[in-house]
């Protein structure tokens, strides 16, 4: 039976030339660590526990940690946060400090609990993730619980492994945040084609279930006929992953449908990413409203991010990456919310698999409007077990 | 258990005793001041503490209190032993108490004005000075005075207060004396006069020694003196007995006298021809003294009997004829209740006059002074001096009232207990618990006793209250009294043991004893019988609250800040009278309703009832929970006026959840503007308790995209609460600031530098200016030096009567004119005044009574419809609640008129009709008693002085006494005048209220760039071009081939001026008006208003009232305006509250005393119909057309203060 094959490297048929070094070990779990745990073909959790707390044969549990220091170095006067910059003034913050467990018993069911130690409110706890899966099949395992939403590909990689320390301003503003509910998932022709659907809550939140009614449904496709292409490993031969998704919430307010097609290449250790998405949000209950103004809201984003694993340079695992985004928050208005970022920077392991270290300047243009001095320069230091 | 961790508890406070002391220091650093929301202390002003209290004594050096020339009381609190509130972080919430000798002050500015003097009995601060007028205005009264008392060789205007500050230890009593002396030398006795060591500036009773040098008076105790005539007010005293009613009783010569009588004029240094005959033995002006009780906004006057109502009070006395300068309140004490903290006021003995009372602006008067007419000089040579007592209380009147009581010598009784909740039995923490007079305990006489039955059992609160009242009626309380006899708070102060518990500290008598809860739940009434010295328990039970618990989200299916109203009976349809409405509903203030309950009376602390609401929330994450008592409630979630509401009913039970879900969309377009508030007030105002994060909750609720703070006085930067909070980039904010002057007005300035130290020292005010004696000019100047760096600093004139008013700016001319105030302060001289501002409020908050200059006819119609009820009223047709709702509609009616501007009334306003018409009154109720309004003239005179000659003047004419802000700017565009409208919510409250976050707000063209990438930098080009629409809800979109309002367009020819008008769909727009250089251009009236005269109407399509585009042929150069209003639909009441509480103020009030005094009467003006719901409203600001291309040529000739800078014409 198979597990996990987004993080198995031995899964994969990397061929003679693939070399081994993975920055897997940063960014995935062990692949001794994922076989022993049941997670999702899709999503790259943010954090994969690696610590035995229990194993038997029938039952085995695992803890992990994740902590992620931000040093910035330099940021503009008119950065702020939450303006969805990554920092507001210079100096230090603390941007991601979780636990997670993860559980698998009798082999088919699995639990996995992550813990986010720096957030809580009455909607969304201190929970980020908590979810069962009974896994029927490798074509077939059913998940219920809080968890990603299966759709943007940029979204559904672990926040551990991002290359550009945050994702894509379009995917931050377009994809839902976790939701709880059911979803079902597999994957078909040995992994090269990998499915997802899911049928969630249209409102954020746990404690008090669906607090404004309405459902969210969606899913997600993805194919990678040349065998699984993987940015974090160097793989002498070409990988092409192909992905598209869409999701349609019903929500109490407004309906919101989305889209987004995704492509990743990879090739000796360089990748492209590539991905468009776009949503509309319609408020419902026909409001009634102005006629200058639009009834509904369109937004899209799309970048491009490159980056290339350079595995001798310095005897570390060095990955030197780049973003242009282009992104507009409301197709009928030109404002300042229509951005034109640029981000590059460098990632390295620092101590496999455990400290990883990248250093990230993002610029951040207004294309209408006035420019604000809201670049960055930031230092990222993440440890994780 | 308990017990055992009382005793331990108890046997700590033994051990850990502050042993008793009083001292005096002057303060170093700030640490060692006392601090809180109303601390004014700054290094070198003078500490004065012992083991209970803290008092700080101000010096007058860069004062920073209202009536800051030295020697006041600015801070006071009780020694706090908490850590959290020790070393300046106290809890002082009095703003100031001034001792005051006929409205002067003592001025008390350098160091040597102010002294430490210690001894074994205690410590002292004495302040010596010449004395300050409080206002320079008021030593107009100086001149007004007989000065006869001080003797004919006697300078009066050597005029000297010494105050003296005592602190006994083991006290939580503050003791003042003062003394008053014109032209007797204050000086300090010497070892050289033979006096040996004396530490005071004046002999006294710590240094009792006189000396030749100094001079030798004699000195007279209020206490001790003779006369307290009775009745007395200010009047009396100042003016010298007066006949009542006011205004009668007048002479021409001693024949018009008894035998002993002379005729007296009253007024005769400014030619007055009031003159009144004075028998021998009745008192010709003399002396006035008594302290100014500055409470400021975090504190609620409380009176003994009264309770916290005493501003209905004053204001019924003013309805029928009288006034409280004439016909002061008088009580035994004064209190002020705050939050831990409360204060008392009173004199050792005798009683207060209390001639202004309500809100932040008080005064009493312990103690008069004046000569017999037949001993005339009986002051000369003498001292003056009065004694008053400040105590220092936990937070309610019973702590407050001990330490006076106890002063006082007199006995009481005690009633201790505890208060909890039914069922749960739960302890209420902060619960009051008042004491009311058994009715049956008042004395009454047979006709009392039939005109007001009262028998056991009584039934309810509102029983006992109807039978005190109506037992209690007196002249100065017509009617009547709550009875109130104490009030106390479970777990007072800083009690860390949350039990319940009070100790309430009445007289002896018959009580009935009544708990209010924090929820406004009531307990049943426990009468018990209090003995003198003796303690009686009573056990107190309010029924448990149920909770609400409201979500909201917005268009994005995501919880959105929010406004929630709960009310019972909120406003259905508009009426104008009872006939409009239904189903058993009546007209309340222009909208249908069913009767209201009062949940809690005034006098036990309720508000003024304004909709029937009864709870208001901002939530800022969209979730809000609330307690309310048990009932069933309509509820209304808002989120600013532009977008739609969601309204509801719920059902709240005792100790159980309700939950409401709700929705808003925005559905008015308000795209590429920035919606501005420049007035905007929180705690660092003296007068706002709303915490500053409250203020920015309320702000993001009411969908506002840009805050500029406008403290008085100081500066307040929003920007790290913001970042703090996570609003940053919903909201965005600057400093500013409202520079609040005595008598120029108040003038508010943006963005400016914010700067807490310079050179290791607190800069005064985050660097606000000082105002003092400077012009406005000069404050100009000063506030555009502090510009926040890299930027210009708009200077923006709030509420501008009250700085055009300073200087009589005719409403025509626009030019100064004078008054009688430019003898007394020379800053107001008419070539003092500057119009080197950059924009004024059109709109302050909901004043809508002074947004158009009222006609004759609704000047009349306002008038006798008031004095129309008030017969009604005073023969017993009417009660008081029927004749407050009468009035409301009424006032409601009249303001409609007014706002609704027909083309007549504009021609007349721009011909000048009217201007010859001084409108002082509109009917004979807005006279003085004995006095007339003349028809032909609409001014006060004795019935025998009405005119022969003249007709009245017609409806239409427009009055040149009344204020009208929009015609007067409408005629400084005429004269080429560019000052940016703007609009103002002076918002104060946390919530509600006349003044409220964001309505109005104004509307700023900023295009592409909105929150958050707008800058404080696009809001001063968009104020300085204005580009800008002033609205409390309806958006206006006004173009002239494209451009905007503040554009100006060139070419000659036909104009297409394109217009949509657009409101949510729970408010209404029926009237649309269309100025062309002042003229009214063309009128659109909606199909329902019940003002139109044509059948042509607009029907509002959805959320756009009217889209149209008129075309005009300009025959010169014009500039075009449009206004938009909901005048007979549904009006924004009740989520943004009605104007429900009459406004009274000091102005109002002494409107009596300018009918004799000649020189005064210029200054009065008729009845202001102050009632009103929030009616819709949006004004644009012009767009101007050059039609030669030449350059705008105003149709009038410009002011002389015009700007060459920005105005037209202005060369």
């Amino acid at each position: 039976m198979r597990t996990d094959t987004r993080h198995r490297a031995d899964d994969v048929d990397m061929g003679p030339t693939f070399v081994a070094l993975t920055l897997a070990l940063a960014s995935a779990p062990t692949t001794e660590t994922s076989s022993t745990v049941l997670l999702s073909n899709l999503i790259a959790e943010d954090l994969v526990p690696t610590i035995d707390l229990f194993d038997s044969d029938t039952v085995k549990l695992r803890v992990g940690g994740l902590l992620q220091v931000h040093s910035a170095l330099y940021v503009g006067e008119d950065s702020l946060v939450d303006d969805g910059d990554i920092a507001t003034r210079a100096g230090f913050r603390l941007r991601r400090g979780r636990i997670g467990f993860a559980g698998r018993f009798m082999d088919r069911l699995g639990i996995y609990l992550a813990i986010n130690l720096l957030e809580g409110d009455e909607d969304v706890g201190v929970v980020s993730d908590a979810k069962m899966t009974y896994q029927i099949d490798e074509a077939l395992q059913v998940t219920a619980g809080l968890g990603k939403v299966t759709f943007s590909r940029a979204a559904l990689d672990s926040s551990s492994a991002l290359y550009t320390i945050e994702r894509p301003f379009a995917v931050r503003a377009l994809v839902p945040s976790r939701r709880l509910g059911l979803s079902a998932e597999g994957q078909l022709f040995g992994g090269a084609l990998k499915y997802g659907a899911s049928v969630l809550n249209a409102s954020e939140g746990f404690v008090e279930g669906n607090r404004f009614g309405g459902f969210l449904y969606g899913g997600r496709v993805e194919a990678a006929p040349l065998g699984p292409a993987r940015r974090d490993v160097v793989d002498h031969d070409p990988r092409v992953s192909i992905g598209g998704a869409f999701f349609y919430e019903d929500g109490a307010s407004a309906n919101t449908i989305g889209g987004t097609a995704d492509l990743l290449f990879t090739y000796f250790g360089a990748a492209l990413q590539v991905e468009a998405l776009c949503n509309r949000l319609t408020p419902d209950d026909a409001p009634v409203t102005s006629p200058g103004l639009a009834d509904r809201i369109d937004r899209c984003g799309v970048y491009a991010e490159a980056s290339w694993l350079l595995t001798e340079l310095v005897g570390l695992p060095i990955t030197p990456a780049a973003r242009v985004e282009w992104f507009d928050d409301d197709r009928a208005i030109d404002d300042a919310g229509d951005l034109l970022v640029i981000v590059g920077g460098v990632n390295a392991i620092v101590f496999p698999p455990y400290v990883r270290a990248q250093l990230s300047y993002q610029h951040r243009r207004e294309r209408s409007g006035v420019t604000r001095d809201n670049d960055s320069l930031v230092l990222n230091l993440q440890g994780k077990f | 258990m308990r017990r055992a961790a009382l005793v331990l508890l108890a046997l700590a406070a033994c051990k850990a005793e502050t042993p008793r002391f009083a001292r005096a220091t002057k303060i170093e650093s700030l640490d060692r001041a006392i601090g809180g929301p109303a601390a004014a202390a700054k290094t070198g002003d003078y500490l004065l503490e012992n083991d209970r209290i803290r008092a700080v004594i101000e010096q007058g050096i860069d004062s920073r209190v209202p009536l800051g020339f030295g020697g006041s009381i600015v801070d006071l609190d009780l020694q706090r032993s908490e850590r959290e509130l020790s070393a300046g972080q106290g809890l002082d919430q009095l703003e100031q108490i001034a001792p005051t000798a006929n409205l002067y002050v003592t001025g008390a500015a350098s160091g040597p004005d102010v002294r430490i003097t210690t001894s074994a009995d205690g410590a002292e601060v004495t302040a010596a000075a010449e004395a300050a007028p409080i206002q320079k205005v008021l030593a107009a009264f100086n001149i007004l005075l007989d000065r006869s008392f001080v003797g004919a060789r006697a300078d009066y205007d050597e005029f000297r207060i010494y105050t003296e500050y005592e602190m006994r230890p083991g006290e939580s009593v503050l003791r003042i004396v003062t003394t008053v002396g014109f032209d007797v030398p204050f000086c300090r006795a010497t070892p050289a006069d033979g006096c040996g060591e004396c530490d005071d500036l004046l002999y006294d009773d710590d240094c009792d020694c006189a000396s030749d040098r100094c001079g030798t008076a004699e000195v007279l105790r209020a206490d001790d003196l003779p006369d307290r005539p009775e009745p007395s007010g200010i009047s009396d005293v100042m003016l010298g007995d007066l006949p009542r009613p006011l205004g009668t009783g007048r002479c021409a010569s001693d024949d018009d006298c008894a035998d002993d009588e002379i005729c007296t004029d009253v007024t005769t240094s400014l030619g007055g021809d009031f003159a009144v005959c004075r028998a021998p033995d009745q008192r010709n002006a003399g002396v006035l003294l008594g302290d100014m009780l500055l409470f400021g906004g975090h504190l609620s006057p409380f009176l003994p009997r009264v309770g916290y109502d005493a501003a209905s009070d004053v204001r019924r006395l003013f309805d029928v004829g009288k006034d409280t300068l004439s016909q002061p309140l008088r009580t035994d004490y004064v209190l002020a209740i705050g939050d831990r903290v409360s204060y008392g006021f009173a004199p050792p003995s005798g009683r207060i006059m209390i001639p202004i009372f309500g809100g932040p602006f008080s005064m009493g008067a312990t103690a008069a002074a004046s000569c017999r007419r037949d001993d005339r000089g009986c002051l000369a040579g003498k001292l003056l001096r009065m004694e008053r007592l400040v105590s220092v209380g936990a937070g309610d009147a019973s702590t407050a009232m001990a330490p006076l009581l106890a002063a006082r010598g007199v006995t009481t009784g005690f009633v201790r207990g505890v208060v909890s909740e039914r069922p749960s039995g739960d302890a209420v923490t902060g619960a009051e618990v008042y004491a009311l007079r058994d009715p049956l305990d008042l004395p009454c006489d047979e006709a009392c006793q039939r005109r007001c039955p009262a028998a056991r059992p009584i039934a309810d609160l509102d029983a006992l209250l109807h039978a005190n009242r109506c037992r209690t009626v007196t002249d100065d309380f017509i009617n009547g009294v709550a009875e109130v006899g104490g009030m106390a708070r479970t777990d007072v102060g800083t009690d860390p043991i949350h039990d319940g518990r009070f100790d309430l500290e009445v007289e002896a008598g018959r009580w009935a004893i009544v708990a209010v809860s924090p929820d406004d739940t009531l307990s049943p009434l426990a009468f018990v019988e209090v003995r003198e010295g003796a303690t009686t328990n009573v056990a107190l039970t309010t029924p448990e609250p149920g909770r609400l618990k409201v979500d909201v989200i917005g268009d994005a299916a995501r919880p959105i800040a929010a406004r929630i109203t709960v009310g019972q009976c909120l406003p259905q349809n508009a009426c104008v009278d009872d006939g409009d409405c239904s189903d058993g509903l009546l007209c309340r203030g222009g909208a249908c309703a069913c009767e209201r309950n009062v949940v809690r009376p005034l006098e036990l602390g309720g508000g003024q009832p304004a909709d029937g609401v009864v709870h208001m929330a901002h939530t800022r994450d969209g979730r809000t929970e609330t307690t309310l008592p048990a009932g069933r409630y309509e509820i209304i979630v808002s989120r600013g006026p532009h977008h739609d509401v969601t309204r509801g009913t719920v059902v709240v039970e005792p100790g159980r959840l309700t939950a409401f879900s709700a929705r808003v969309h925005q559905q008015v377009d308000d795209t590429g503007y920035v919606a501005a508030d420049f007035h905007v007030h929180a705690d660092p105002s003296a007068d706002s308790r709303a915490e500053r994060a409250d203020r920015v909750t309320s702000f993001v609720a009411e969908d506002m995209d840009f805050m500029s703070s406008s403290d008085h006085d100081v500066f307040t930067d929003y920007a790290p609460l913001l970042v703090e909070m996570g609003e940053a980039d919903r909201l965005r904010s600057q400093v500013g600031v409202e520079v609040s002057t005595q008598e120029l007005g108040h003038f508010i300035g943006f963005p400016l530098d914010y700067r807490v130290w310079s050179d290791g020292e607190r800069v005064p005010g985050n660097g606000a200016p000082n105002w003092r004696d400077k012009l406005p000019q000069e404050i100009f100047d000063d506030l555009r030096e502090r510009a926040a760096p890299g930027h210009e600093v708009i200077v923006n004139v709030p509420h501008p009567f009250s700085y055009f008013g300073s200087y009589r700016l005719d409403p025509f001319t626009i030019e100064p004119t004078g008054s009688i105030i430019t003898l007394f302060n020379e800053l107001v001289l008419e070539e003092n005044f500057s119009g080197d501002f950059d924009a004024m409020e059109i709109l302050n908050a909901k004043a809508f009574d002074t947004l158009r200059r009222p006609t004759v006819g609704e000047i009349r119609f306002y008038s006798r419809g008031f004095d129309a009820l008030l017969k009604e009223r005073t023969r017993g047709a009417i009660d008081e609640a029927e004749f407050f709702r009468r009035l409301y509609n009424l006032s409601a009616e009249t303001t409609r008129r007014t706002l609704h501007r027909t083309a007549t009334e504009q021609d007349a306003f721009i011909a000048g009709v009217g201007l010859e018409i001084d409108c002082r009154c509109g009917a004979d109720g807005d006279c003085a008693s004995g006095l007339v309004c003349d028809d032909v003239t609409m001014t006060c005179v004795a019935p025998t002085e009405t005119s022969t000659v003249g007709t009245p003047p017609p409806d239409e004419a427009l009055c040149k006494s009344t204020t009208g802000v929009v015609d007067f700017w409408f005629n400084m565009l005429n004269r080429g005048v560019r000052r940016t409208g703007v609009g103002g919510s002076d918002v104060h409250a946390a919530i509600g209220g006349f003044h409220e976050a964001g309505s109005p707000r104004t509307m700023i063209w900023t295009g592409e760039n909105t929150v958050p990438a707008v800058s404080s930098k696009q809001i001063v080009e968009g104020v300085q071009g204005g580009n800008v629409i002033v609205t409390n809800g309806p958006m206006i979109h006004f173009t002239i081939d494209g451009q905007p309002p503040g554009a100006i367009v060139r070419g000659q020819g036909p104009v297409d001026l394109h217009l949509t008008v657009e409101r949510a769909t729970w408010y209404d727009v029926d009237r649309i008006e269309l100025y062309r250089n002042g003229a009214l251009l063309r009128a659109f009236d909606g199909c329902a208003s019940r003002r139109r005269t044509e059948d042509d109407c607009f029907e509002a399509d959805g959320v756009v009232a009217l889209d149209t585009t008129f075309t005009d042929t300009p025959e010169r150069d014009a500039w075009y305006a449009i206004i938009a209003l909901g005048l007979d639909g549904r009006a924004l009441s009740p989520v943004y509250a009605s104007a429900a509480l009459p406004r009274f103020g000091t102005l109002e009030l002494t409107q009596r005393i300018y009918d004799i005094i000649p020189a005064l009467r210029g200054l009065r003006f008729p009845k202001n119909p102050s009632l009103f719901p929030a009616f819709p409203f949006a004004i644009t600001n012009p767009i101007w057309v050059d039609v030669d291309g030449g350059g705008f040529d105003p149709p009038l000739p410009p002011p002389s203060w015009c700007r060459p800078s920005t105005d037209f014409g202005c060369d």
